[in-house]
């Protein structure tokens, strides 16, 4: 509990309008502007009851009674913005980003879903917060994420919850190669960020991304950042 | 202390002994924050509290008096959020009583954790 008072709130993350987000997907860093927010949460998401010893049947899209999915955009024009906490303490929860991407390995074979790598629990990012930063996640049109959770105890969770604090972007993309160039070389502040993570690779962007940025500036993006100027 | 961790476990407890609840999860300690115990024998009865693994000698971690029947034991009287545990369990054993008469009913709230 002190050790998660010391931690920065979430909500610092939140980018406002005019700031600038370059997202890095396996094809390259697509750069944005920020338009425009509109703050939004999903409390509680219920995960269900998880059994002493076991994890979930099957990994969870966050999904409502119809299954839309409440961390995907259902537009193109938006970029969600989203960290979680957790209720109960000790419930694990792992991560899938894409679907049927297993992330937080560590080592080089893929973490198990009752084992003791990759996952956050109630305590790392507590149901009322603050969230911890491993908790964040990006997320566009097409993409998004799934989880587990394991219940490591000898009594049954009677109810595992999880809390999203999500906020909504709508965005200008950013064709302009000198300015992408002074985003990826940190010339002008902005927010960088590898979509899931970089083991085995970050996120493949949707197709209707790439197309819409162009193999051309994918590939520049890729050259800027391993040639840094 | 967190209120999302806590379970409860509720044993009646002989004098031939007893484990109640479940056994405390590999690597973590069961933090025992509240007691109730009420003696169902009718005279003197002292319960003998603490843990087991398996069939194992127990261990007596307090002895809890009691003088008549349906005296009840309760402690603490009140829960404070940074409330220290009063008793603590390893990993692998489960919480176990016995009594040196007859029945008492051990009502126990706790948290594993590391």
């Amino acid at each position: 509990m002190k050790a998660a008072l010391l931690k920065e709130s979430h909500e610092n993350y939140w980018l406002k309008e005019g700031y600038l987000l370059a997202l890095q997907f396996a094809q390259g860093w697509v750069c944005f502007r920020i338009t425009g927010w509109e703050p939004s949460n999903v409390r509680p998401y219920s995960l269900g009851a998880v059994a002493a010893l076991s994890n979930l049947a099957a990994w969870d899209e966050i999904i409502d009674a119809s299954a839309r999915r409440y961390l995907e955009p259902p537009e193109e024009k938006w970029i969600d913005h989203a960290f979680f906490g957790v209720s109960k303490p000790k419930a694990k929860i792992y991560f899938q980003y894409p679907t049927r991407q297993d992330r937080w390995n560590l080592i080089n074979v893929q973490r198990t879903i009752t084992g003791d790598v990759g996952y956050i629990d109630g305590e790392m990012s507590p149901y009322d917060g603050p969230f911890a930063l491993k908790s964040q996640v990006f997320t566009v049109h097409e993409l998004y994420p799934a989880y587990n959770c394991y219940n490591p105890l000898n009594d049954a969770m009677d109810n595992v919850m999880l809390n999203f604090d999500v906020m909504r972007y709508s965005y200008a993309l950013i064709k302009n190669r000198d300015l992408i160039r002074d985003i990826l070389t940190l010339k002008r502040p902005g927010r960088l960020h590898t979509v899931a993570g970089i083991d085995p690779e970050p996120a493949r962007a949707p197709d209707w991304l790439t197309d819409l940025v162009g193999d051309d500036l994918l590939n520049y993006s890729k050259s800027i950042i391993e040639e840094g100027s | 202390m967190d209120k999302r961790a806590l379970y409860s476990a509720l044993g009646t407890i002989t004098a031939a002994g007893v484990s109640f609840g479940s056994a405390v999860p590999a690597n973590m300690r069961r933090y025992i924050y509240k007691i109730k115990t009420a003696n169902q024998f009718a005279g003197p009865n002292q319960l003998q509290i603490g843990h087991r693994t398996g069939v194992g000698v127990p261990v007596v971690l307090d002895r809890i008096e009691h003088a008549t029947q349906y005296e009840m034991w309760n402690d603490p009287d009140e829960l404070e959020e940074d409330s220290a545990p009063i008793y603590i369990i390893p990993a692998g054993a489960t919480p176990y009583g016995i009594t040196n008469n007859g029945n008492c009913l051990c009502y126990i709230l706790y948290e594993d954790s590391e």
